[in-house]
């Protein structure tokens, strides 16, 4: 009999458990709640940064999510992580990161920003080339800085340098990677061999070097992948080290050069020497309201 | 009068053989996709809306292979800046009125397409003059191919090969670059 009424015990404890774990998602559904946005709780130290439209011309579209549609991109737009752009015959986009980071999109091409967002004192920038060309450019600022563009041939890490011109061509395994100011780069291919590109060289997909066209970029510091802190990666720049400020409402200070600034295409055969100095250069000193990122943080 | 009776029958065969001969090079051996091609002129755009060339390309570069009819398109948007084609026998007669596509060709929309072609259309499309045997050879493909091989539009492989969308679209964004050149990128 005692044993009857422990087993019974038993199944009515289980029972009871079963019924008050299905009854806990059927509430917040019934509250119009999306399962995944409540298990997503955005905490204080992590907050989403936004990304805002410089200039646009020809044809370019943006889908801010997965699940709405299309549309065309508009100068002043402000998307956040997740967005895509895709861009058509002699388009371009202009972008403005938070963080004074910036991509230009070119021509026949697709970009989406992974992550964005600021974490502490550190600002996460992780997006995405699918195909085409872009130029980009990450600002040295006070904040730590991890900044990777993956593509499918490759993960571009980026370490305070301006003016990167990455070219990715999936078909035909081919890709460009030109730096045409000072900073440094690493490339990971994910195969295991991860090593530096020389500027202007090629790679395929199997991160096999290609000498298909070579352009020299002079001051350069090419920063081999794993060589530097491993939770840092790539792209770590500490230190306010002065530059140029970028101010996307507007501002005067606007590093982003003009036609004609990429100084180091010109063909060459030293584009393996690692002589320049990383950043320092003599700008002004930043302050906090030079920097509009810092509004939002 | 023999003479004479010996030249009627050889007459009649010269005769016989040059209405053959005109009736046969008139239609009967055109290539059966030629048939379908529509006179170019006067055709009015397609109705609805038309698909941005960013959206096409975005589409395409996700395929696994690019067909005949893709490669029309891509052909179209590059030239045009739009296609307003209703259907493939419409973008066919736009591409030959260009003198982009060949009109002997068969034209099947669903065929996997070629970089031989693909190469015939762009060298034409971009106006590259082109080497000594592709002159010689009026513009074959298998010289067109290595022609824009030799300028890096095409990432090597023969006249077969069979192209896939993100090849193509890859293809078209330096075609694009070659006809409307970007000083800022001419690294690439």
């Amino acid at each position: 009999m005692a044993r009857l009424i422990i087993s019974s015990g038993i199944l009515m404890a289980l029972l009871c458990a079963g019924v008050q774990g299905q009854s806990e998602p059927a509430t917040e559904a019934g509250q119009g709640k999306d399962p995944a946005v409540t298990v997503k709780k955005p905490t204080e130290a992590a907050k989403d940064l936004t990304v805002t439209v410089k200039s646009v011309s020809g044809s370019a579209e943006v889908r801010e999510s997965p699940d709405k549609s299309w549309r065309a991109v508009e100068v002043k737009d402000v998307y956040q992580e997740g967005a895509q752009i895709r861009t058509g015959y002699r388009a371009k986009v202009e972008l403005v990161f938070a963080d004074n980071s910036y991509v230009v999109i070119n021509r026949v091409s697709h970009f989406r920003v992974d992550k964005f967002r600021r974490s502490g004192n550190k600002v996460v920038t992780r997006s995405h080339l699918s195909y085409g060309k872009i130029r980009a450019g990450v600002e040295k600022g006070p904040a730590f800085s991890d900044y990777k563009i993956s593509t499918s041939l490759g993960t571009l890490g980026v370490n305070g340098t301006r003016d990167i011109y990455l070219c990715v061509d999936p078909g035909a395994g081919y890709g460009v990677i030109c730096l045409s100011q000072e900073g440094g780069i690493g490339w990971n291919t994910g195969s295991g061999s991860d090593g530096h590109v020389d500027p202007g060289g090629c790679t395929d997909a199997k991160g096999t070097r290609q000498n298909l066209r070579k352009y020299i970029v002079n001051n350069v510091n090419l920063v081999p992948f794993g060589s530097t802190d491993t939770e840092q990666g790539l792209g770590s720049t500490y230190g306010n080290q002065g530059s140029n400020s970028f101010n996307p409402t507007g501002g005067t200070n606007n590093p982003m050069p003009t036609n004609g600034t990429t100084n180091g295409t010109t063909n060459g055969t030293n584009g393996d020497t690692n002589g320049g100095t990383n950043g320092g250069t003599d700008g002004p000193t930043d302050t906090p309201t030079d920097r509009p990122w810092r509004e939002q943080f | 009068m023999q003479k004479s009776k010996r030249w009627i029958p050889a007459f009649a065969g010269m005769t016989l053989w040059i209405v053959v001969s005109l009736v046969v090079g008139l239609g009967g051996c055109a290539p059966a996709g030629v048939r379908g091609v529509r006179a170019f002129e006067d055709l009015p755009p397609a109705e609805g809306e038309v698909a941005s060339d960013a959206e096409f390309l975005f589409e395409l570069s996700e395929k696994k292979y690019c067909s005949t009819d893709d490669a029309y398109r891509g052909m179209l948007y590059l030239i045009d800046g739009t296609d307003t084609s209703r259907d493939f026998e419409e973008r066919t007669a736009r591409l030959v009125m260009h003198g982009v596509a060949n009109k002997s060709w068969p034209h099947n929309p669903n065929a996997v397409a070629t970089k031989g072609k693909v190469a015939y259309m762009l060298v034409r499309a971009l106006e590259i003059r082109g080497g000594v045997m592709y002159n010689i050879t009026n513009g074959c493909p298998r010289y067109a191919l290595r022609e824009l091989i030799h300028k890096g539009i095409i990432k090597g492989g023969i006249e077969g090969s069979k192209i896939s969308g993100a090849e193509y679209v890859g293809i078209l964004g330096r075609a694009d670059d070659r006809r409307h050149p970007d000083q800022e990128y001419k690294c690439f």
